[in-house]
């Protein structure tokens, strides 16, 4: 015990001489457990769809077709990349980055427990980088994934793609609004927009902030459901009626736009907890130190809770997904701009108004 | 185009139409069928039709066979009818020869042909539904139509395809077991359709997407010479089961449904319904099966006397004619096929105007084609 | 397929140059054949059938005359075009026969009407009757070159567009156009590969198999 605690005091020397290797460690595990995930989720999704549509769904490959995402992924990789000859070949080669990495660095900014204290007294934080600005941040990049779309529809120089593109980008427009309306309520309530900080006024005020914003949960649920283009908001894919902004992906690149979803749904069912569910907080019980716990255990207690929270919200918009039929382009953006945008601004009020006047 | 625009529009951003070939390789056309689009934004200005890519000269082949041999090409017409394809052209021919059908002959065609009918319209139910984004039904429809599958399967040795009747009568009893397989299989689907209008009827994304979506009015849809659900769901009475009757259905006792509006929700009620009424008349059927000969008394060699006859059926996807003209020889002279998806998916110009790509897509779905029986 | 045709004719080869097709049975009437052929005597004329369906051949001149009356007329109403045709007869003196099956959906009654056309003659179009008669007529001409006077959009339907003939028509053989060639032999026969799988595999690397 003592020479391995010598071994770990010698590491975190060098690293403190060189802090940029923590950061580089904590990307490399985050990123690690985020591919993770989103390999899983898609299994998650096909096996539950399965359930929901009285089939089995994937489960040949390993136990429990566990080992299912691993064989798509290998399939991608065989497949042969093709790039049309009527395409812009740098935008059509560059678009599926565009919408691969900003859902993978939003996770930066979340903190998924509290701190980790080593035996020294040193403390380790869950989170890359818990900004000031985090969920400005999180807002920006996440706009940032749909020019991937825009730029896929467009440079594939085919015209059920292009079809996509005009699609997504009306509808980020539409939804982008509401979204960032119904988190600015929540911000308001906590008042900071660093994400740890807002957890951490939830478990201050000893409530979630889904009760006070249940509007702005709603509305936050809808507009995210659209985000992530995922039914009965997947218009820019629409697989009955114009195929997709990838219709003339294949192979990797088909792949990345595939990932870059399901990075979307993790992404937008991680933040939900964080805003709305009281992110790590174990819920009902307000703080385990008090009951003498050590804090470790309550950091990794705080892991598992935010991973539940966000494993419902997940299985919710999957559910969604199996029940629904897809909205028509219009009534999709009349939903955004005549109901939702109204909502949101009615609940920016009323949550001004909670905060106000019933809570000092 | 340019007048109803605003100045600043005109001189400033010039937009133009745009064509979109929809198909013959696209999922929503249900099978080879190819629409030439110019579209508006996402707005359909103009439609042209393009079939004829499944064409493989039935009628042509039909007039170098024997009215016996030709009988199971037929099914291939509408494939996912074929039962009733194959009641048509036996029906046909039965009336050029005058020929007496044994009363349980006519009961077990009934019976099989409503089970069809279930089988068409679940197939329909689902790829309809796949086509306006709910996908689970698609899983739903397919597992309610495979036991009828399994049950022609027992009875006619055949699943998709089975050449069903001969001419004069039908082959054989029903298997052991197949009447009680048959009850408890519609006893099982009764509360399940409930179930799936409980998804969709009430859903009011269902209901956006469909209410007031290629409407066609009762005058037009009877001028388009539209049959079938696609025309009772305009609200004009004509079912071939009532309206000429033929076989058995006199006897049965059973409701036309028929819808107000002539939109894709009124013609989707309107399957909905039949579906019930399906049910209804195979459960009279089965009470009221007599007994008696089912092979009938066929020549085997069927020489017609010169001249023509025309017989209908209700085919699921609508009235289902065949025309025959004999010269005396035991093949026909020339065989019509008045097919019913031809004919409706006529009607898609009416009610694709002014539609969006969305709703045209739900309207192919609505007007229920296969592109076997368009080309044929 | 020709064969077969010759030989059930051939034993009739004494008798007198084969008859046209000619219809059998008996005359029926409805309510409405018989109107027809009072308003429209001298163009109208009653055509005997097998099965008692009330079937009328009009003529030419007035045969778009007569189907606008029978949809119109209040006393028929025959507003719903359940089927329209083209048969050809090679062997009668109008070689050409357009069918159409009309059905009225008020009055629950159907009736046949038949119009003859010569060799090349154009046919009255109905498009302006009933629409639905657009895709039908297309597709008497496509397949029987029958031509439709004042069709809108007289195009092939279910053949492709560069088809040349109308399949339907008695010339036209069951193969194709190159039936013949193929019933000659010009591309070989269809050669089987021997069932010992080595010496199959040898064939094919030696391109023997290829004719």
């Amino acid at each position: 015990m003592d020479t391995l605690l010598n071994l770990w005091s010698t590491i975190e020397s060098w690293m403190l001489a060189f802090p940029v290797v923590i950061y580089l460690v904590k990307i490399g595990i985050l990123l690690g457990c985020v591919f993770a995930v989103v390999a899983y989720i898609t299994l998650a999704e096909r096996r539950l769809l399965g359930f929901y549509q009285s089939r089995l769904g994937p489960n040949r490959v390993g136990p429990l077709g566990l080992i299912q995402p691993v064989a798509d992924g290998l399939k991608c990789f065989l497949k042969e990349d093709i790039v049309p000859l009527n395409s812009n070949p740098l935008l059509f080669r560059l678009a599926p980055v565009f919408a691969f990495f900003p859902p993978f660095a939003g996770f930066a900014v979340f903190t998924f427990a509290l701190p980790w204290v080593m035996p020294n007294g040193r403390t380790y934080h869950y989170s890359v980088a818990d900004v000031d600005l985090g969920v400005l941040f999180i807002m920006a990049i996440s706009s940032l994934g749909i020019f991937g779309l825009i730029l896929a529809g467009w440079s594939s120089g085919s015209k059920y793609p292009l079809f996509g593109s005009l699609r997504s980008a009306s509808q980020m427009l539409a939804y982008e609004v509401p979204l960032t309306l119904s988190v600015i309520s929540v911000v308001m309530m906590a008042g900071s927009f660093r994400l740890s900080d807002i957890v951490a006024a939830q478990q201050a005020y000893k409530f979630y902030f889904f009760i006070p914003c249940i509007i702005g949960f709603v509305v936050y649920f809808i507009s995210s459901v659209a985000e992530m283009n995922r039914t009965p908001f997947d218009l820019p894919e629409g697989e009955s009626e114009i195929i997709g902004f990838h219709t003339e992906y294949s192979g990797m690149r088909f792949a990345f736009f595939f990932v870059a979803e399901y990075a979307n749904v993790v992404f937008i069912s991680m933040l939900a907890p964080a805003l709305f569910l009281g992110g790590y907080d174990i819920p009902f019980v307000n703080d385990l130190a008090l009951y003498g716990a050590h804090p470790n255990i309550v950091s990794i207690l705080g892991v598992c809770s935010y991973a539940a929270k966000s494993t419902i919200f997940a299985l919710f918009v999957i559910w969604v997904r199996a029940t629904f039929p897809r909205y028509r382009y219009d009534q999709l953006l009349k939903i955004g701009w005549l109901v939702l945008l109204p909502i949101a601004l009615a609940n920016l009020f009323v949550v001004a108004g909670i905060k106000l006047f019933l809570l000092k | 185009m340019n007048a109803e625009k605003p100045s600043y529009m005109r001189e400033v951003l010039e937009t133009r139409e745009m064509e979109l070939n929809m198909g013959p390789q696209h999922p929503a056309t249900h099978g080879v069928y190819r629409a030439i689009l110019t579209l508006d934004g996402e707005r359909i200005m103009k439609l042209n039709s393009v079939v004829g890519y499944l064409h493989r000269g039935i009628e042509k082949w039909a007039e170098y066979r024997t009215y016996q041999q030709g009988v199971p090409i037929y099914d291939r017409l509408d494939y996912l009818g074929a039962v009733l394809n194959n009641h048509g052209i036996v029906g046909a021919v039965e009336k050029l020869l005058q020929l007496e059908v044994p009363r349980k002959a006519e009961y077990q065609r009934v019976i099989c042909d409503e089970l069809q009918r279930l089988a068409s319209h679940l197939m329909w139910f689902a790829t309809h539904a796949l086509d306006i984004g709910a996908m689970s039904v698609l899983f739903y429809g397919v597992r309610e139509r495979e036991p009828i599958m399994d049950l022609f399967e027992a009875h006619f040795g055949q699943r998709l395809l089975p050449n069903a009747y001969p001419i004069g009568g039908c082959r054989l009893d029903f298997p052991k077991g197949w009447t009680e397989a048959c009850r408890k299989f519609l006893k099982a689907l009764k509360p399940r359709i409930d179930d799936y209008e409980t998804l969709l009827t009430g859903n009011r994304m269902w209901r956006q997407r469909t209410i007031g979506v290629g409407v066609i009015s009762k005058e037009d849809a009877i001028a388009y010479g539209l049959s079938g659900p696609t025309l009772r769901g305009s609200g004009v009475c004509f079912d071939v089961r009532r309206s000429i009757p033929y076989s058995a259905y006199p006897e049965f006792d059973f409701e036309i449904p028929l819808g107000t509006n002539g939109d894709v929700f009124d013609r989707y009620l309107c399957r909905m319904k039949e579906m019930r009424q399906s049910i209804r008349i195979i459960e009279q059927a089965l009470d009221g099966m007599p007994e008696g000969d089912l092979k009938g008394k066929a020549p085997k060699i069927m020489r017609a006397p010169m001249g023509e006859v025309y017989f209908t059926v209700e085919a699921a996807k609508g009235q289902l004619g065949y025309y025959i003209v004999s010269d005396g020889t035991d093949k026909p002279y020339r065989l019509h096929i008045k097919s019913p998806s031809f004919i409706n998916l006529q009607g898609l110009n009416r009610m694709s105007e002014g539609a969006l790509i969305a709703d045209m897509v739900a309207i192919i779905g609505s007007i229920d084609i296969v592109l076997g029986e368009v080309d044929r | 397929m020709a064969d077969e045709k010759e030989t059930t004719a051939a034993p009739a080869a004494p008798a007198p140059p084969k008859k046209g097709w000619e219809p059998t049975g008996e005359i029926a009437e409805s309510d409405a054949s018989k109107a027809l052929l009072e308003k429209f005597a001298g163009f109208a004329a009653p055509v005997k059938n097998l099965a008692k369906e009330p079937t009328v051949m009009v003529k030419k001149e007035k045969l778009v005359e007569a189907l606008e009356y029978l949809k119109s007329d209040p006393q028929h109403l025959f507003d719903y075009l359940s089927d329209m045709t083209a048969v050809h007869y090679p062997d009668n003196d109008k070689k050409i026969m357009t069918v159409y099956h009309l059905y009225s959906t008020s009055r629950k009654d159907s009736i046949r009407v038949k119009c003859e056309l010569d060799e090349g003659e154009a046919c009255p179009t109905c498009v302006g009757v009933w629409p639905a008669a657009n895709w039908m007529e297309r597709e008497a001409f496509d397949l029987m070159g029958v031509a439709f006077e004042g069709h809108p959009d007289l195009r092939r339907i279910l053949m492709p567009d560069e088809w040349e003939g109308h399949p339907l028509r008695k010339e036209y053989p069951l193969g194709g156009p190159q039936e013949e060639e193929i019933r000659s032999n010009k591309y070989g026969k269809p050669q089987l590969l021997p069932d010992d799988l080595e010496e199959a595999r040898k064939i094919i690397e030696e391109g023997r198999n290829e004719r």
